[in-house]
């Protein structure tokens, strides 16, 4: 037990320390003797000059990762210890027994803490920055609250620090921003300082100079500030290769800093002066490197002698890396000397005349550890201590411990596989590992002590009892293994004195046969002890060797093992980081695994304008908590869990540990009493959580037999949020765009945008609708008297001579303007409801712009081509007559939807297609629709259409002058020369065109500008998906047969005849009469469903009755 | 409203209907896929994938002309490719060409063909075309170092059909999001714009499905900030940015998502809440609303 630094043996020597544990901060005793490290199980305390000694472990199993642990630096508060615990503080005094250490919780943040630090003069003054933004100074003598504090409101902050110039001045860090804040000014902070263009990670006043901070960064900069010149540009910059986690001042020398990386940067720790790097590329003045994961944080040990007459001060590096060693590094003099610190100087003191003769050897501080329980308590809590930590030992392995320390050499795991172990240290815990029944109930390396329990086979003088428990003390001398140790056996009624002393002896021999080799002799007087019979004469070097080679090999394979287990627990249980470990943890692999926090909370739009969210439960409100009071360990009922947990889960903590956080309360709360006695539980119980869960993925009863029935941890909920999005289905659902003029379908969807309350939407169709008012009265008072509430059938009585068609032309309230205003102001509210509707209903075909008996905005393209190609082709078997009176007799039945057809018109038509005497009805061919309804109503109206906008077309063709439409002469030829007079009364009013310039342009000036045609055809397509997604089909066929006009269609529009006809797939393969596939227009028999090509069935059927299949149906007979 | 409580043991990563709306696809932290039928308020748990050894982060539907087919993403580096017959699921294709987890998976629009877009921790981003005649042809390069969070596919403009591109988003960790065009000479994807403007890890990058003005692209990050990325159509292709709002958000942001035209984005954050944003006729970002559980 060394009672001073100078007596160290570590101190200035290399240590890797292994603590297998989830620790994720580290902090120094002021005496620089015991390292404290946290993590979700607890703290432990190591006493790093004795890192064979089992450190004391202080549960406080959290399921958060500790974000920071401070020591206190003031020799007043020796064993204070700080540590975080999500949004609380836990201040532990080391001084009391580790069940009742806890001093204070501060718990008035809402968000985990990011960061603590004592005040640099003040005892009981420390700070606490936290993710929800507030920064919290404490006052230990008043903890319920905290006595400033120093808001930012916006972002977490990240780091808080002291100034060590100035008590009232503190630094804290915010994204990429940092203030300055002075206790006597309140809220307001002194300076901010927009530091980085990336998070700040670091913040670290200078020692020396009152003004002077370092800040490093994401940014992959170390910058050093001095607020008091400038907060605009920094005095000195450092630019790393790596985002910096850490940069402080040295604690020595002039002008040094320490910079640890993020990540990257060879997992090394830096020390670089910021005047050399300043503005350029770090120049590191001393590298400390040899971890082989990212550095978890870095800390100088420090140790300086009494009254000294020279600057003796020495420093240790102790880092904590990832890769869960605890490190000490050698420092030499070239560190000392590249950072500028001249030790052995004479000081010159002007103060203190006579200096004090000292004794360099003595420290001016107390240099105990705290590593140890604290026996000074009374004798009750003293029992109630040992009881509980019988059950800590049987959990934390000594064993394991030992095995992990290595004294001397950088490189762990080397010495496995050298034949001999290194010392006492190792020796204990290869031979420990290789005899897992025998009990080491002590090992005090340091002391060389060792208490061994276990079962030999001394038979001795009784017969019938096979095993007999034995307990030996050993003592090691410090020369050992030169020297042999000593062994006392324990008597008890069990072990005869015979025996004892027949054993003494040959343990004796055992031990002295190894010491004159200076051989490490353990394992061997175990095995002795447990009864082996050892022929020591047989014994080479190479053989007493072996021994312990073997188990080093063993060892070494089953602490692998037993790591990747470890790592696998910890997969299973973090597969997440907090936000203060954010980007550095790593995978199996060391890897840099770079999964971001998972996301617990999310919401997708559906399609139906639904909003899909799923959430972080929060848990029920009646819930018990594990709490933490001066008493140790309280199980309390306690309501406001909720929110304590949900921000934790917010936090981003890890949501697995979460859960099991919850079942772990749960455990708790049944065990409660009987806690102390699970050791395993509590030691295994992650572990075996993990590999329960692991083993049986899914919903597992068991599992949720450990938790509560109430708690839930997920929620998935659909919200109807359709109010905010433009498009609405329940309009779609009404909206009509076909069927009527595009006046009457303007009014009648205005009456359903109100009927459904949408009175700003039904206020446009109304305009729309005045907008497309297009028949005009034409007697003198009654010309610029528009009709809105004309039925459709009316303008059809008014469709003679007089008549008048009305255009906007390039009035403002045509295309010029208004129209163009009301897309764009659909386009700004993203309504493509609107878009397309509107787009659909202002459509204008140009080849009916003058036929008032047809919907203006009807795309359909008249089937000329197809007439005249059947005229020619196909040869009429049966009478056309009857057919035509049959079909528009249909058509009329169908007269709410089919208002441009008449029978007047059909008569007429048909009356001129007989005298044609060529004509074939084109529904010969399609008989089979005849049966559909509402095909046939389409097709008798495209029929109408085509013969109505026929009727016209040489009226167009004389009236317009850009438009062309080739016709055939047969066309021409065929309508009587009645019509001409209708193209005379147009032409006089060409004449007067100068003057009614209503009608000037009117072909050119379409609602709807042909510029932005492709723009109205994606607001369709747009449109007709969303109608597809909502369940309606056919409404998304009627606005996308506006992007499919005669205008677009190909010269081929047969195909346009061949919808409704389309027979299951199977059927459609090949013609019966030609053999060939079968792509367009199909003829099928609707009784023996055999197919044809329309252009085939035209052939076959010319002489043909029987069908081409060889059935014998008579196709054509039996269709109509 | 539906809700379903409980449906996993584990946090929930992502939640997705699909086309019909009519099944909900779950993916969480117990290494399942659940597939709820959903009508009207009442839902039904039909299917639990299993498949994965790691949690699930992300489902994304296929459209339904390629039938009934879901794609998981999981840490575990895998993508899986589940299908629905006769009302049974069956995982019929794996995808694991990354190293590390695969974040964000998302199927192209459906005028591509069957195409998936995977982006992995690995810091690549994988395209993979499954082709009719049931083979696969990854293309998997380098997107950002460290990791890339989120990738989304642009919509396609029906207008140009003749000229066609593919064009998705990634964003990663190297707080950059960046637009990729496919180069069918190389048969790879090139860079085509950095977005630069975030201080931290892109989590979610979203394009929005419409193209009615511009394209818009929404960035969530770590920085606690959202940007709303706009191109004007101008044709110079340039990308303005706008912070959705000026003040940091509470917390860190997750995701992003644009309602169907492109009306209304939900964000949603570390804080468990999900805040509702629209565009105001002035081209400015107001608050629509915000959901609580």
């Amino acid at each position: 037990m060394s009672r001073s630094p100078y007596d160290s043996m570590t101190f200035g020597n290399t240590l890797s320390l292994r603590v297998d544990s989830a620790v994720s901060a580290i902090s120094l005793s002021p005496n620089g003797r015991d390292a404290v490290l946290a993590g979700r199980k607890g703290l432990y305390v190591v006493d790093m000059d004795d890192p064979f000694s089992a450190p004391r472990w202080i549960q406080h199993a959290t399921s958060w990762e500790v974000a920071d642990v401070q020591w206190s630096r003031h020799a007043a508060k020796p064993s204070w210890v700080v540590s975080t615990s999500n949004q609380k503080a836990m201040v532990w005094n080391l001084a009391r027994s580790s069940s009742r250490a806890l001093e204070h919780v501060l718990h008035r943040h809402v968000r985990a803490i990011t960061d603590i630090n004592f005040h640099p003069t003040d005892p009981e003054i420390l700070a606490t920055c936290s993710v929800d933004t507030f920064t919290f100074v404490w006052d230990m003598r008043a903890p319920r609250k905290p006595c400033h504090l120093f808001p930012d409101w916006r972002t977490a902050a990240t780091q808080v620090k002291w100034s060590y110039a100035d008590p009232h001045v503190l630094a804290s860090s915010h994204e990429n921003y940092f203030y300055i804040w002075d206790t006597r000014k309140g809220a307001k902070p002194l300076h901010t300082v927009q530091a980085h263009t990336a998070k700040i990670n670091g913040l670290d006043f200078s020692k020396t100079s009152a003004s002077q901070l370092i800040s490093c960064s994401n940014d992959m900069t170390v910058k050093i500030w001095d607020y008091e010149t400038s907060i605009e540009k920094p005095a000195h910059v450092i630019r790393t290769e790596f985002p910096v986690a850490r940069a402080r001042y040295l604690p020595f020398g002039d002008d040094g800093c320490g910079i640890l990386p993020l990540s990257g940067g060879s997992n090394a720790v830096y020390i670089a002066n910021y005047r050399d790097s300043a503005d350029a590329a770090m120049k590191p003045t001393y590298v400390f490197k040899g971890h082989s994961m990212p550095v978890r944080d870095f800390l100088w040990r420090e140790r300086y002698a009494a009254y000294p007459a020279t600057d003796d001060r020495e420093f240790q590096l102790v880092t904590w890396a990832k890769d869960r060693d605890l490190r000490l590094w050698k420092t030499n003099d070239e560190l000392y000397a590249r950072t500028g610190l001249v030790r052995n100087n004479t000081f010159v003191d002007l103060f203190d005349e006579n200096p004090h003769p000292h004794d360099p050897k003595e420290a001016p501080y107390s240099y105990d550890t705290f590593s140890v329980e604290p026996s000074t308590e009374g004798v009750f809590r003293n029992r109630k201590y040992l009881f509980v930590s019988k059950g800590s030992a049987n959990k934390f392995s000594h064993l394991d411990w030992i095995s992990g320390v290595r004294i001397g050499s950088g490189n762990a795991g080397t010495n496995f596989f050298d034949h001999q172990p290194a010392n006492l240290g190792e020796e204990v815990s290869l031979v420990g590992h290789k005899f897992p029944k025998i009990r080491f109930e002590k090992i005090s390396v340091s002391t060389g002590r060792l208490v061994v329990s276990l079962n030999g086979a001394w038979s001795g003088l009784d017969e019938e009892s096979d095993l007999l428990f034995i307990r030996v003390e050993i003592d090691f001398p410090p020369e050992y293994p030169a020297l042999s140790p000593r062994f006392a056996v324990e008597q008890s009624h069990e072990l005869s004195a015979a025996v004892q002393h027949e054993m003494a002896l040959e343990l004796a021999r055992v031990a002295d046969t190894y010491a004159e080799r200076s051989r490490f002799s353990l394992e061997a007087c175990l095995r002795c002890l447990m009864g082996e019979k050892l022929n020591l004469e047989e014994f080479t070097d190479d053989e007493l060797a072996m021994g312990v080679l073997e188990d080093a090999y063993d060892y070494a394979a089953s602490s692998a093992v037993s790591d990747e287990e470890e790592e696998d627990d910890e997969e299973e249980l973090v597969p997440l980081v907090s936000i203060t470990a954010r980007g550095t943890r790593s995978a199996p692999t060391g890897r840099f695994d770079s999964t971001p926090v998972p996301k617990g909370c999310g919401a997708v739009w559906t399609r139906d304008g639904g909003l899909l969210c799923f959430f972080v439960s929060k848990v029920s409100k009646e819930k018990n908590v594990l709490k933490f009071d001066s008493q140790g360990f309280g199980i309390k009922a306690k309501g406001a869990l909720a929110n304590l947990l949900t921000d934790s889960l917010s936090s981003a903590s890890s949501a697995s540990s979460d859960s099991f956080d919850e079942d772990w309360n749960d455990i708790l709360v049944k065990d409660g009493p009987k806690r102390a006695l699970m050791p395993g539980l509590w030691n295994r119980g992650l572990k075996d959580y993990g590999d329960f869960r692991s083993k049986r993925p899914g919903s597992l009863p068991t599992e949720r037999s450990l938790g509560t029935t109430t708690s839930s941890k997920n929620t998935v909920r659909i919200f109807d949020y359709s109010h905010l999005i433009p498009d609405k289905i329940a309009l779609a659902r009404e909206y009509r765009i076909l069927g009527d003029s595009p006046e009457v379908l303007a009014r009648y969807n205005a009456e359903v945008a109100r009927a459904h309350g949408f009175l700003d939407i039904a206020d446009c169709w109304r305009v729309v609708a005045v907008l497309l008012t297009k028949d005009v009265d034409n007697t003198p008072d009654g010309l610029l008297n528009l009709h809105p509430n004309k039925a459709f059938p009316e303008i059809l009585k008014h469709a003679h001579p007089d008549s008048l068609r009305f255009f906007w032309g390039g009035h403002p309230f045509g295309r010029n303007w208004l129209v163009r205003e009301i897309f764009r102001y659909y386009e700004r509210l993203g309504n493509v409801q609107m878009l397309a509707m509107l787009s659909c209903v202002l459509y204008e075909n140009a080849e009916t712009i003058f036929d008032p008996s047809i919907p203006i905005s009807v795309p359909f393209k008249k089937p000329v081509s197809l007439l005249v190609e059947r005229t020619t082709v196909v040869a009429v078997k049966a009478t056309p007559a009857p057919r035509f009176n049959s079909l528009s007799g249909s058509v009329s039945s169908y007269a709410s939807s089919v208002k441009s057809g008449s029978p007047e018109r059909f008569s007429r038509s048909r009356k001129h297609i007989s005298s044609a005497q060529s004509f074939v009805d084109p529904f010969a061919l399609f008989s089979p629709i005849k049966k559909e309804g509402i095909t046939s109503v389409l097709m008798g109206r495209t029929m109408s259409d085509s013969h109505a906008r026929d009727g016209h077309s040489s009226h167009r063709n004389d009236s317009r002058h850009d438009l062309h439409i080739p016709k055939t002469a047969s066309e021409t030829s065929r309508w009587p020369e009645k019509k001409r007079s209708v193209v005379h009364t147009v032409l006089i009013q060409m004449l007067n065109e100068t003057v009614l310039d209503v009608y000037d342009t009117m072909y050119i000036s379409n609602l709807l500008d042909a510029k932005y045609e492709d723009r109205y055809t994606y607001y369709r397509e747009e449109y007709s998906d969303l109608l597809y997604a909502w369940g309606l089909p056919s409404s998304r066929v009627q606005v996308l047969k506006f992007n499919y006009t005669s205008a677009m269609a190909s010269s081929d529009d047969t195909h346009k005849c061949g919808i409704g006809l389309v027979a299951p797939l199977a059927k459609l393969q090949d013609c019966h009469y030609c053999g060939l596939r079968i792509r367009k227009s199909v003829f099928v028999c609707n009784v023996c469903e055999h197919v044809l090509h329309a252009s085939c069935a035209t052939e076959w059927w010319d002489g043909e009755r029987e069908c081409p299949s060889g059935c014998g149906c008579l196709c054509l007979e039996k269709m109509l | 409203m539906v809700t379903i409580g409980d449906a996993h043991d584990d946090l929930i990563h992502d939640a997705v209907l699909d086309y019909y709306g009519k099944r909900l696809a779950t993916c969480s932290s117990d290494k399942t896929i659940k597939i709820f039928e959903v009508d009207g308020d009442k839902h039904t748990l039909v299917e639990t994938l299993r498949g994965h050894d790691g949690p699930v982060w992300q489902v994304s539907w296929a459209h339904p002309k390629f039938g009934i087919i879901l794609a998981s993403a999981s840490y575990d580096g895998k993508v899986l490719i589940w299908q629905e017959q006769n009302g049974q699921w069956s995982n019929i294709a794996e995808h694991a060409v990354h190293q590390s987890s695969v974040n964000s998976v998302s199927w192209a629009p459906h005028e591509f063909g069957a195409v998936l877009l995977c982006a992995s921790s690995d810091g690549t981003v994988s395209v993979v075309d499954f082709k009719d005649d049931g083979t696969t042809s990854p293309i998997v390069f380098k997107a950002h170092e460290i990791g890339v969070n989120a990738a989304s596919w642009a919509p396609v403009d029906t207008n140009k059909k003749d000229q066609q591109v593919r064009r998705f988003v990634t964003g990663g960790c190297d707080d950059l999001a960046k637009i990729w065009r496919f180069d069918a000479q190389a048969n790879t994807y090139i860079q085509e714009a950095i977005l630069e403007g975030h201080t931290d890890w892109v989590r979610d990058v979203a394009w929005s499905p419409s193209l009615l003005l511009r394209s818009y692209i929404a960035t969530a990050s770590q920085d606690h900030s959202v940007i709303v990325w706009t191109q004007k159509s101008d044709g110079s292709g340039a990308w303005e940015k706008q912070l959705l709002q000026a003040e940091k958000f509470p917390d860190v942001v997750w995701r992003a998502s644009w309602s169907l035209s492109g009306n209304v984005l939900a964000i949603s954050g570390g804080d468990n809440k999900i805040t509702l944003w629209k565009e105001n006729l002035k081209g400015a970002w107001e608050s629509a609303g915000e959901v609580e559980q």
